[in-house]
């Protein structure tokens, strides 16, 4: 094994490692001053997270949230009442937004858009009056 | 009764049996806390303020999650909000900060302890200087001891991601920490 194999080892819990893989790392440790240093500082960071994990709260803690929560109102239940009130207020949005939307095209005489139905019926007219001809003609 | 008929029992009107709640993930909720701001009483505030959203969204707690890992969500964002906050008036709490976090044991020599409390201050800052999501990887697993599988759910991504987040964090605090090994 080599030192980033046991590094791995140390950041693991090195106290829930197997009888051999212990023995192991602590030989390794004995001769291994990088390793031996990171060891060092994973235990000292372990200890900090232990004693901030463990930190007594106060005695009153439950109380103290329990009075903030009987200032609160009482959460509301997602019930088919307020929910069709928000859908309603959802819909009304949505349909004010579409007509907001498409009024102005509605109202709006754009000349553009008539210049290419024109060409467009020009153009049907054309196809219209070949086939038309091509019948006549046929027959 | 499971956390489910709890909450169906307080959005019935019944907010007494919240209690319930808090009681079974209050330590849970306070170690992540600490894990985020290592100060008891910023802490204790923010389990609280934890509590109180939750309460307020209970509503929409729709069960497809666990209530653990809805509270931790909530608590994990509670906290980065309050540090982002925080991070706006840097200026200020650097200056009360020696006196805010945590206290060292009074069994020691005060040049001892003095050393021991700016050690503690380097190893909160390496943890603090973990980028945010490593970071909050970091503290679900090493604070609340979650297994990767929940802290995935919590944070919504693979237990792949998690364990790459994970190994990226171990790596990351090994550098900060080998800048301080001469004081090990």
């Amino acid at each position: 094994m080599n030192c980033s194999t046991f590094q791995q080892q140390i950041w693991n819990d090195a106290s829930q490692l197997g009888f051999a893989e212990k023995k192991a790392l602590t030989e390794h440790l004995n001769h291994c001053a990088e390793c031996k240093a990171i060891s060092h500082q994973v235990e000292a960071v372990q200890q900090l997270i232990d004693s901030e994990k463990n930190i007594n709260t106060d005695a009153m803690m439950s109380q103290r949230i329990m009075n903030a929560i009987y200032a609160e109102p009482s959460p509301r239940n997602i019930t088919w009442g307020n929910l069709s009130y928000k859908l309603m207020v959802a819909a009304s949005v949505a349909v004010a937004i579409a007509i907001g939307t498409s009024l102005p095209i509605l109202l709006n005489n754009n000349s553009s858009e008539t210049t290419t139905t024109m060409n467009e019926m020009a153009y049907l007219d054309d196809v219209t009056l070949e086939g038309l001809d091509s019948w006549l003609i046929e027959p | 009764m499971n956390d489910i008929d709890i909450i169906n029992d307080i959005l019935k009107g019944n907010n007494r049996k919240y209690e319930l709640l808090v009681d079974a993930y209050q330590r849970q909720v306070m170690a992540t806390c600490m894990g985020f701001v290592h100060h008891r009483d910023d802490a204790m505030d923010l389990t609280q303020e934890v509590f109180v959203k939750a309460y307020r969204a209970l509503a929409t707690f729709q069960g497809k999650a666990s209530f653990a890992t809805w509270i931790y969500r909530i608590a994990v964002n509670t906290c980065l909000e309050h540090l982002r906050k925080k991070k706006k008036k840097q200026t200020l709490w650097l200056f009360d900060q020696g006196n805010d976090r945590m206290e060292p044991s009074h069994t020691q020599t005060p040049q001892h302890e003095a050393e021991q409390n700016e050690l503690q201050q380097q190893l909160q800052s390496a943890i603090d200087s973990l980028p945010e999501n490593q970071r909050i990887a970091f503290v679900l697993s090493k604070y609340d001891e979650l297994p990767q599988a929940e802290i995935a759910r919590v944070m919504m991504m693979t237990e792949g991601a998690v364990e790459s987040l994970l190994q990226r964090a171990k790596k990351n605090l090994q550098k900060k920490l080998s800048s301080l090994a001469k004081e090990f």
